[in-house]
């Protein structure tokens, strides 16, 4: 009989399970668990990791008719051509500054409008004003685009209109290089604001009223409770937040930028994205457009990982 | 609870419930003002512009959408494919003949449509037709391409699209040379132009034939009477037209609200082009081939062009708009500078909201050399078998045969003529149109696009003479005094396939900036430096390596 490797739990002898055993048994245990998750997984990985084979091709010179095992490799070719293109310093530019503008002027809307529903009493006029807020979200691109062209254009957009009867001069908002920016960010503005607000009232009605009614008692007033109390509140969220819109930092929304594109505005509204499309699809030159769509991601990749760190840094929890 | 109830707090209470009221209002009003605009009569709209409250409600729009069933089938088929797409497509595949092709209406045709039924009954085979909006056509093949899905018989638009070229190369499609002798039909077809189709002296296709000569000018001639103008002869007559359709109120509602011709893109570029004497998109200068802006008409052409957007004599709007019938049909616009073959079909609008509207071809004017007009290729796209689908030599023979059936007399006559009692009757021995508008939209337009041949074979009868018109004008113009060709078609430059439209996007982009008075010459002379640098040297190299092997 082998006392030492019988212990005593309680007063009860256990067996002492080895490690591996001890880990099979909790999977056991949590069977239903991990069968909830599979299918899940099972989706990440047919439909997300195994088509990352795909990726090869940027190595290659893709002819579809030869598949991927057929074409012939060509290393880094695509990657050296791409970034002597002086075409990828523009690209590179645009994205960059519709980010910036994104990030500056659409993120902090969300959070601010969140705030002034927050500090709305009425309750019918709270959900009423939500919802009004919410409906531009559902619609799609084209039709946002549609709605703006019939707006702003110049023969008979309804904006320019009322602007030629005040007696000023029409103005080119789909035409100008100068109007293409704003254009964007004012569209996404409008679309996404009202949506956006969701998380944040979620994160603001997390927080306890006691405070509220304890520092009313010590005599702050709206702005310092504002201050002191609601937006601490939210800070990891809108943490948390940046962090995911950093990793998508270069993603300027494909769908939204191609309808606006046309030959006026196309030096400052070129991006990545649409790159992609006009030489991938367009021209059928399948390699080159894979190798700057995986230039693409492993930048945003580098950046959700660097965002998430310095976040950590800060003393916030990060995403992962 | 103590509220706090001081001034500074009410106050910035009521500035933020007016704040939201207003950014509410800010996401609601377009959808208010589209949904009104949707049930807004159409000339209130035209004239008015979006108003707020119209004069009266219009269900037109709604009851035009619901007329045909489009809405519904699109609902069902996104229910359908998100259910059971894949079991279904494994399964049709397999057993039709099956055709991908581009339709230019607002509806593709339908397929229980007469004429289909006729062409199945004859030649004996079962018809699949996937059609693909024209717009969107280039793209629909370079994915169906990607994916290796495409359909039996494919109908390739741009025969030099590098995908195309790219697919071609890799051994995608069927060389059908050897097998042109077959067939009765397709034997006749002009050996030169499928030269023009040839790669790397094969051929893969069997080309659409079209006239050589289409370009010309499609004018308001009620607009010209009303003006008391003389037909414009030359291209100072032209502009003084377009002068005259811009400013002197040729429809005669007392706005000025019309132009002198109905721009998408820059057209009528290759028209213009050739009338001062220019070459079309590629000409011979000094020995050697050079691409249009190393000629001096160029310049002239461009100048002419900003000069006419300056003073408004087309749409304003012309970089971003599709469809340079639309102001036409509407009304406002007086010339249609495009194929002449158009003036019959793509007008029907026009006829339906203003039966007064007449239109007709010019076809001849005279610029500083003579006559002249730019032609064509000599086809429209090309139809080609893919190997992926087509997957032996027995299948590729029967496809062959039912194209040449194609030709045959009795579809020709059936895609000419439509169906008796519906399209066409016999009078007196003669065929003759019931309703022109009624045969173009159900059978001209959207059929015409699956053939390949001249139409020579089909019945005589009594034609439209606008038809007649501009059928005799585009074979006068096939004159080599007037027409005028573009020396490099025959020839494929492995670096224009590579990055030819991106080039060709530095000058087109360059031509409508410098229209539009965003750049100047020497703006104009870097894009042309760029498009030099960045390969077009060697494109110019390579054609002319082509060009002196076969000179």
């Amino acid at each position: 009989m082998k006392f030492s490797a019988i212990q005593k739990v309680a007063g009860v002898p256990v067996r002492n399970p080895s490690g591996k055993a001890k880990r099979i048994r909790r999977m056991i245990k949590n069977r239903w668990l991990y069968l909830m998750i599979l299918p899940g997984l099972l989706y990440f990985l047919i439909f997300k990791y195994i088509p990352m084979w795909g990726v090869m091709i940027a190595f290659q010179n893709y002819m579809p008719f030869l598949g991927i095992t057929g074409s012939e490799w060509v290393g880094f070719q695509h990657f050296e051509r791409f970034f002597s293109d002086p075409v990828f310093w523009r690209l590179f530019r645009n994205t960059i500054i519709l980010a910036v503008y994104n990030l500056a002027f659409f993120f902090p809307l969300p959070i601010i409008i969140a705030l002034l529903l927050n500090e709305v009493r009425l309750e019918i006029y709270k959900r009423w004003v939500q919802t009004l807020l919410y409906v531009p979200h559902f619609v799609s691109w084209v039709v946002v685009v549609g709605i703006v062209y019939i707006f702003f254009t110049t023969e008979g957009g309804i904006v320019n209109e009322w602007i030629a009867s005040l007696g000023f001069e029409k103005i080119p908002f789909l035409l100008s290089k100068e109007w293409f920016r704003t254009m964007i960010t004012a569209e996404v503005i409008w679309k996404e604001s009202g949506w956006g607000t969701i998380i944040f009232l979620a994160a603001l009605a997390g927080v306890d009223p006691q405070l509220y009614e304890a520092a009313r008692i010590d005599g702050a007033n709206r702005w310092r409770q504002l201050w002191h109390i609601t937006l601490p509140a939210i800070r990891s969220t809108i943490v948390i937040l940046l962090i995911l819109r950093l990793g998508n930092f270069l993603d300027t929304g494909f769908e939204q930028i191609f309808l606006m594109l046309n030959a006026m505005n196309r030096e400052v509204g070129e991006v990545f994205d649409t790159y992609v499309y006009t030489i991938g699809i367009q021209q059928g030159q399948f390699s080159y457009s894979t190798a700057v769509g995986l230039f693409k991601s492993v930048v945003g990749l580098i950046l959700v990982v660097a965002a998430n760190w310095l976040a950590q840094k800060f003393g916030e929890e990060g995403v992962y | 609870m103590v509220e706090d109830r001081s001034l500074i707090s009410r106050l910035s209470n009521g500035i933020i419930y007016i704040s939201l009221f207003l950014l509410s209002m800010i996401c609601i009003l377009p959808f208010v003002y589209i949904v009104v605009g949707s049930v807004t009569p159409s000339e209130e709209l035209t004239q008015k512009g979006f108003v707020l409250i119209p004069s009266r409600i219009s269900w037109v729009a709604y009851q035009y959408i619901f007329s045909t069933d489009t809405l519904l089938r699109s609902l069902l088929v996104t229910v359908f494919i998100t259910v059971c797409g894949t079991f279904v497509n494994l399964l049709f595949t397999a057993l039709m003949a099956t055709m991908m092709n581009n339709f230019y209406m607002t509806e593709p045709p339908k397929a229980d449509s007469p004429i289909i039924k006729k062409i199945e009954e004859y030649t004996n085979t079962k018809l699949d037709i996937i059609w693909v909006p024209a717009t969107a056509y280039e793209d629909k093949i370079n994915a169906s391409i990607a994916a290796g899905e495409l359909p039996k018989i494919v109908m390739i638009r741009n025969t030099r699209d590098s995908a195309v070229l790219n697919a071609i190369r890799s051994g995608m499609f069927w060389e059908i040379g050897p097998y042109i002798d077959d067939y009765p039909n397709i034997k006749q077809l002009n050996p030169q132009v499928f030269k023009n189709i040839s790669v790397d002296g094969k051929i893969y296709g069997i080309f659409r034939a079209r006239n050589l000569t289409r370009d010309g000018v499609t004018i308001r001639k009620d607009w010209l009477e009303k003006l008391n103008m003389p037909y414009p002869e030359t291209v100072e007559d032209l502009i003084e037209v377009f002068r005259a359709f811009t400013y002197k109120d040729p429809d005669g509602n007392g706005k000025d609200d019309t132009y002198g011709f109905s721009a998408s893109g820059l057209s009528g570029w290759t028209s213009f082009m050739t009338w001062h004497g220019g070459p079309n998109g590629w000409g011979i200068k000094d020995g050697k081939l050079q691409p249009e802006f190393m000629f001096d008409e160029f310049y002239q052409v461009l100048a002419l062009y900003k000069q006419m957007y300056d003073e408004k004599l087309f749409n304003q709007d012309f970089a971003v708009v599709k469809n340079a019938t639309t102001l036409i049909n509407q009304g406002k616009a007086g010339v249609y500078l495009g194929v002449m073959d158009d003036a019959i079909s793509r007008f029907t609008d026009l006829a339906k909201s203003d039966p007064q509207a007449e239109l007709d071809v010019i076809g001849k004017i005279r610029g500083p050399k003579g006559v002249k007009i730019g032609a064509t290729s000599g086809y429209n796209g090309m139809f080609s078998f893919p190997k992926t689908s087509v997957k032996s030599e027995e299948e590729l023979k029967r496809l062959l045969s039912f194209l040449d059936k194609m030709a045959d007399k009795e579809i020709q006559d059936l895609l000419e003529w439509g169906i008796e009692g519906v399209h066409y009757k016999v009078e007196n021995g003669t065929r003759k149109y019931i309703d022109v508008q009624k045969y173009n939209d159900e059978v001209r337009t959207p059929f015409f696009q699956l053939k390949y041949d001249d139409g020579s074979l089909a019945e005589k009868g009594e034609t439209p003479e606008l038809q007649l018109k501009f059928m005799r004008l585009m074979k006068e113009n096939e004159d080599p005094e007037i027409a005028v060709h573009n020396p490099t078609l025959p020839f494929i430059s492995d670096t224009n396939i590579l990055k030819g439209s991106e080039l060709n996007k530095i000058i087109d982009d360059a031509k409508v900036k410098y229209v539009m008075g965003e750049i100047d010459e020497n703006g104009f002379k870097n894009a042309v430096d760029q498009w030099l640098k960045q390969g077009g040297e060697q494109i110019i190299q390579e054609y002319n390596e082509q060009y002196s092997q076969y000179n």
